[in-house]
């Protein structure tokens, strides 16, 4: 309870007190709690009776626990602390960024006595505010990409077309042919990046039939060249006859990521299972398909596990645009469907990753499970 | 491909000179009967003189955009088959406004490899409408 509250409204503070969303706590000079409302209860995990009486302390996370002594400092000059970000720690351990007001407490002769704090969990809205951050950041992003898009496709549309009419004339030195293959891979590069980076593209407003074992093949051919270089090992388990309803360039933009990324991951000779098959695995059960690419590659750990799905977050360096996966994820969950991962960076290593896809399109993200 | 008993008339539009005629001498070197377009109106033009099988075009031309030509070219060639090209996302409003009378087209984003448009066009080829 506030120390320094009259008698005579004592009730009615002693009930707003606790009726209040916000933590309210007060402490003596020393850091010792002298009183615990409800929500300090709620938001911290601790009960009254088993917090007051104790320090402060157990509040603070080790590496801030000096900010508790300036904050007395300044109490006890007298000092009001207004909106303090910072950061707490529940009964459990977790941690919680809090915005705190401390305002110093007296008794009836005026004497400085204790402080009452008002403490926010701010947990949520700081992460609003990170999302708005990153959506703004995006959105700019997307501006340049599309202003850059017709500036490098249109050229990059003209060397793969060169490059492929070079290699077509008869009676090559090997070492010209040589050189053009590596011309055309690396476009295939460039052409991929710029496609992940620069292009949500549709091709059209309808919805078409899809054959998967045809997607897959499509994709699969564009990276041949790769395949033959790292010596990749490529087992089809596709079921023949699967069908869904989509965009074509979106089934190759979401295939070709998950292949890519095993590509990347694998060392020479590695092996890749491309599998696909009906499932029903949905919330709603409703028909679709799974498509599970599986490598035996460098595996994923457990820190990069966490930004896996975060744009921009990439483990390939100067190769990776960090957007593939996250771009997967989007398209899938528009359309209703899901995207599942397993993976282990130690032996064995490789990585699971698979996409779940409504049979019938949906234009809504409702349905995730 | 284009070697059958029938040589396939194919209409290649875009604004780049350079990817209107390498995709036509690929498409030549592929055994169609292939000729380049640097702009809508020319195209529209030979069309009316001899209908082709199928039109390649790029979207977003000056002086006339690509599904305005196409469109064009199908009032007259009702049986044409067509392929548009695009590299930027500028084509989705010229898409909409075609789609509202009517015509709804397949577009490819660029760059595409040669061999994957071989392989479409064989498809068309193949599967007149």
């Amino acid at each position: 309870m506030p120390v320094s509250a009259p008698k005579n409204s004592w009730n009615i503070l002693a009930a707003i007190v606790d009726s209040s969303d916000d933590a309210i706590i007060s402490k003596d000079l020393k850091g010792t709690i002298t009183s615990w409302n409800a929500s300090a209860a709620r938001l911290f995990g601790y009960r009254a009776d088993e917090i007051v009486g104790q320090s402060i302390m157990l509040l603070i996370p080790p590496e801030l626990q000096q900010d508790e002594v300036h904050i007395l400092t300044k109490i006890k000059a007298g000092e009001r602390i207004e909106h303090f970000q910072t950061v707490r720690m529940k009964k459990n351990g977790e941690r919680m960024e809090v915005s705190l007001t401390i305002s110093p407490v007296k008794d009836e002769r005026g004497t400085i006595v204790g402080a009452a704090k008002i403490l926010r969990d701010v947990t949520k809205q700081k992460k609003m505010e990170a999302i708005v951050r990153t959506s703004e950041r995006l959105a700019s992003v997307g501006r340049l990409a599309a202003t850059v898009a017709h500036e490098i496709n249109n050229p990059l549309e003209a060397v793969t077309n060169y490059v492929y009419l070079a290699k077509e004339q008869p009676d090559l030195p090997p070492k010209i042919k040589q050189y053009l293959d590596s011309a055309d891979a690396a476009l295939a590069r460039v052409a991929h990046i710029a496609q992940q980076t620069l292009g949500f593209y549709r091709e059209s407003f309808q919805p078409t039939k899809l054959v998967i074992a045809d997607v897959i093949e499509d994709v699969l051919a564009i990276y041949e060249r790769k395949v033959k270089y790292k010596r990749l090992n490529i087992d089809r388990r596709i079921d023949r006859g699967l069908t869904v309803s989509g965009f074509e360039g979106e089934m190759k933009q979401m295939i070709s990521n998950l292949i890519t990324n095993a590509f990347d991951a694998c060392q020479d000779g590695g092996k890749i299972i491309i599998a696909a098959r009906a499932t029903c695995q949905f919330p709603s059960h409703q028909r679709g398909i799974c498509i599970t690419v599986a490598d035996n590659g460098a595996g994923i750990s457990n820190q990069d596990k966490l930004n896996l799905f975060t744009p921009f977050f990439t483990t390939k360096k100067s190769l990776g645009t960090g957007l593939g996966l996250w771009i997967t994820k989007d398209l899938l969950e528009k359309r209703g469907g899901r995207i599942r991962f397993r993976s282990r960076d130690s032996s064995p290593a490789g990585t699971v990753i698979s996409l779940y896809i409504l049979e019938t399109l949906q234009d809504s993200a409702e349905t995730i499970g | 491909m284009g070697t059958g008993s029938e040589t396939h008339r194919v209409l290649v539009i875009d604004d780049e000179a350079d990817i209107a005629d390498s995709l036509t001498d690929i498409l030549i070197l592929h055994g169609y009967d292939a000729v380049a377009f640097h702009d809508g109106p020319s195209a529209i033009e030979s069309a009316r003189n001899h209908c082709p099988n199928i039109v390649v075009s790029d979207v977003v031309m000056p002086k006339l955009n690509g599904v305005d030509t196409v469109a064009a070219i199908h009032e007259f060639c009702p049986e044409v088959r067509i392929l548009l090209l695009s590299g930027q996302a500028l084509t989705t409003d010229i898409l909409e406004k075609a789609r509202a009378s009517g015509h709804e087209f397949e577009v490819l984003p660029k760059p595409i490899h040669p061999y994957l448009l071989l392989k479409k066009i064989s498809f068309l080829t193949s599967n007149p409408s």
